[in-house]
């Protein structure tokens, strides 16, 4: 049997030194949909979603037991590289470069070599462009990235991520730092790059993960409690501790 | 008895002014006897003009470029050096035993007086090596010294770029080193040439490693064997064995003068350097 996972886990057991964030984990992400994963604080949603492209990594004392395949292709057998380049992330905090908006466009380019700068150009009016900023940063291409709002960063890294032509995209909790219009407008941005690429989303923010996604997976204490449609996640949860989390009894 | 709060607000205020007044003062006086007594002796004759009888007449053009040459090639041979310590400590080491004992060396190397420097590269440079008086061995000598500078300022300057660009970098699919090269390096920029420029400024005004290392020739050095003498130890020389007061507070001025502009040069580049990267 083939599937047709974008993302997908087989008993995954993570450790933080004595730590067990991540137990028994399988969990699986469809392709050119929203997965949302919800969950109290703690819980080990950030830390499942970080294993896709290898961030835990950049931790000390972290062990990793259990299988990881993207598309189908075992984690191990990637080259980390292009692991990370197939696996964007985009993350909790706006986190532009200190370079101009221009500057950090073309970083991701930059380092896989990509391009001639006419190339570039288009490159980066079109990245502009899916992410609705072309217009208002069409001028301002070499102002300073760090003088956006908060929102315009937070698109703006988006933007930076699509120019190296991702297949799935990681967001981390990407509208905590956001206004509840913003929240909206990256929501809105979210519904729009689905039909092209794949997103797996962490978010604290039930009522997100209700409205955008397709999948919802319910963790705690790094178990994964439930996965399954998000209309049914919300309306007939299974587990009685999803139920719970759901309706506010506890998180 | 409790005395009023304004008051004691106020003289606090009082103190604290004429302490900045004191600190600023004591600079414009040093900087105006230096032009009061040196002044009259600078033309552009002077600047540009060989010194005669052992200085006691004509300029000081020798010297001049004497302190260029030492102060860019110090810089040159310090600068990668010291990055590369930096770098390696901040991003290729985990604080050990290791690091420390290399920090403590660091520490140590700036604790030294220059006069001891000067002791070890005539030693050294000049004798063991047999690089005999030369703008090379003051230029070892001082790479040694304005080391410690260098690798302290490009460390803090290092440490201060927040992980998580490093973090965002690398789930760019940037390398370790292409990271260092394109995000931690730029924004860490502002300090690294404060630590440049505060180098500068130190192998300009040393004298004591000099007069040991890259002798006190009058002639324009041609060569990296050739011995010369900086405008510091040209001042030196002149005050210290009489020969004219006169063209030693005009070497004075001279000095004080560039390494004002030095500092104003340090100013204007780390400020468009801060404008770009925060």
């Amino acid at each position: 049997m083939i599937d047709n996972f974008a993302l997908r886990t087989k008993n995954l057991n993570l450790y933080y030194g004595d730590f067990h964030a991540l137990k028994n984990v399988d969990f699986q992400v469809y392709p050119n949909a929203i997965t949302a994963l919800i969950g109290p604080s703690g819980c080990g949603k950030s830390t499942l979603l970080r294993c896709f492209n290898r961030m835990n990594d950049l931790q000390d004392d972290v062990r990793i037991e259990g299988e990881i395949y993207v598309h189908n292709e075992r984690l191990e057998d990637i080259d980390i590289i292009n692991l990370r380049k197939k696996v964007g992330m985009v993350f909790q905090r706006p986190n532009p470069f200190p370079f101009t908006v221009y500057e950090n466009m073309v970083y991701g380019l930059k380092v896989h070599g990509m391009g001639s700068r006419k190339t570039m150009r288009d490159i980066v009016d079109r990245c502009l462009h899916s992410v609705g900023l072309l217009d208002e940063l069409r001028d301002k291409l070499h102002a300073p990235a760090l003088d956006l709002s908060e929102e315009m960063k937070q698109r703006l890294c988006v933007a930076r991520l699509l120019t190296v032509e991702p297949e799935i995209i990681l967001l981390d909790e990407p509208c905590s730092a956001l206004d509840p219009i913003a929240t909206m407008r990256i929501e809105e941005l979210m519904m729009e790059l689905k039909e092209r690429y794949t997103i797996l989303i962490v978010t604290h923010n039930m009522q997100q993960a209700a409205r955008v996604s397709d999948h919802t997976g319910f963790m705690l204490l790094g178990d994964l409690v439930e996965f399954g449609d998000t209309s049914q996640i919300f309306t007939s949860p299974r587990d009685e501790r999803t139920e719970g989390y759901i309706t506010g009894r506890y998180g | 008895m409790r005395i009023n709060p304004r008051i004691i607000n106020r003289l606090v205020r009082m103190g604290l002014n004429v302490q900045a007044f004191f600190t600023v003062g004591i600079l414009i006086i040093i900087i105006a006897i230096i032009f009061f007594k040196g002044f009259p002796h600078m033309s552009f004759a002077f600047i540009f003009s060989f010194p005669e009888d052992m200085g006691r007449e004509g300029g000081i053009f020798p010297s001049i470029v004497g302190t260029i040459q030492l102060a860019l090639l110090s810089i040159l041979f310090a600068t990668p050096l010291g990055l590369g310590t930096a770098i390696f400590l901040t991003e290729y080491t985990r604080e050990s035993l290791f690091t420390k004992l290399i920090r403590f060396g660091v520490e140590s190397l700036a604790g030294i007086p220059s006069i001891l420097y000067g002791l070890f590269g005539f030693i050294f440079f000049v004798i063991k090596l047999k690089m005999g008086w030369s703008l090379l061995a003051g230029v070892l000598t001082m790479t040694i010294m304005i080391l410690p500078t260098i690798i302290r300022t490009s460390e803090e300057a290092i440490r201060a770029v927040p992980r998580q660009l490093r973090i965002v970098s690398y789930s760019l699919s940037a390398s370790k080193w292409e990271t260092i090269k394109k995000v931690v390096l730029p924004a860490a920029m502002p300090g690294i040439l404060t630590g440049i420029m505060l180098s500068i400024g130190r192998a300009v005004g040393e004298t004591a490693a000099i007069i040991f290392t890259m002798g006190s020739s009058l002639r324009l050095p041609l060569s990296v064997m050739d011995s010369g003498r900086t405008m510091a130890v040209h001042f030196y020389i002149l005050a210290r064995e009489g020969i004219s007061m006169e063209k030693a507070y005009g070497t004075a001025v001279v000095l004080v003068l560039s390494i004002l502009l030095i500092n104003i040069l340090a100013y204007y580049i780390m400020n468009k350097a801060i404008a770009r990267y925060s």
